[in-house]
């Protein structure tokens, strides 16, 4: 079973904006869609022991440029003592696609959480979308 | 903007579990609070960002919108096939919510378990 959301939202300096959730209770070593953004992206994911595989795929007329996990800078995550029995993970994925004006750049936020008695893992993830901010001019 | 600026991560990660009646988690500074129901099918969303927000969540019919309204509790019920499971985004709302907030929760047995995700435009 998956649930996604995807709601358009305007950012701050006007231009548009985009936020994909989406959520997927899966077995691992299973390769399973989470999110997509139609002619945008597409990104599945595998959990292979502790980590999370990503595999983006572009959806758009321009290049895709993967910039991998982004760390942990300046993030909180946090959990209470019952919740770490899930042994919540997380882990962040940043990537350019379009080009030209169009050029988009997204931020995934991804989480997961073990259920032992199950043998699955739910990973869910948030995607902000939004323009690139314009170069500033030359000065 | 630098490579490293652009792809900063700034946002939150929060997991939690409750037993039926207690609360769950609260992120954005305690500006969103989640408690699990007493009885069952459904969370309670408390809106403590100062402004109304507009949540919208999934549904076995498609996305349905709920008006979260600044210091009211809101009751969202659970969904799927055990009416067991919310998938819910909380949308920015300008300079005093900017975040955009996804929240997960489902129904295990005897608590709920629930991740959420803050990121910023």
């Amino acid at each position: 079973v998956s649930y996604q959301l995807s709601s358009e939202v305007p950012a701050p300096d006007g231009r548009r904006g985009l936020v994909v959730s989406g959520s997927k209770e899966i077995e691992p070593g299973v390769r399973a869609m989470l999110l997509i953004a139609e002619r945008l992206f597409r990104l599945d994911v595998r959990i292979r022991g502790d980590s999370v595989q990503t595999y983006v795929r572009n959806l758009s007329d321009g290049e895709l440029e993967v910039h991998g996990s982004v760390g942990g800078l300046g993030t909180i995550s946090t959990s209470s003592d019952d919740a770490n029995r899930f042994a919540p993970g997380r882990a962040d994925l940043g990537f350019l696609i379009g080009e030209g004006d169009d050029r988009l750049l997204v931020r995934v936020t991804i989480g997961t959480l073990k259920f032992a008695e199950r043998g699955t893992v739910r990973v869910s993830a948030q995607a902000v979308v939004r323009q690139v901010p314009p170069a500033p001019a030359a000065g | 903007m630098g490579r490293d600026e652009l792809f900063a991560v700034g946002g939150e990660m929060v997991t939690g579990t409750a037993a039926p009646g207690a609360r769950l988690l609260a992120l954005t500074g305690e500006g969103i609070v989640v408690s699990a129901a007493m009885t069952g099918g459904h969370v309670t969303i408390l809106n403590r960002a100062g402004v109304d927000l507009t949540a919208v969540y999934a549904t076995d019919d498609g996305p349905k919108w709920v008006t979260l309204p600044a210091l009211t509790p809101t009751d969202v019920p659970l969904q799927g096939a055990d009416g067991g499971r919310l998938t819910l985004q909380v949308l920015p709302a300008g300079p005093s919510f900017p975040d955009a907030v996804t929240l997960v929760v489902s129904a295990e047995t005897a608590s709920f378990v629930g991740q959420a995700f803050t990121g910023g435009l």
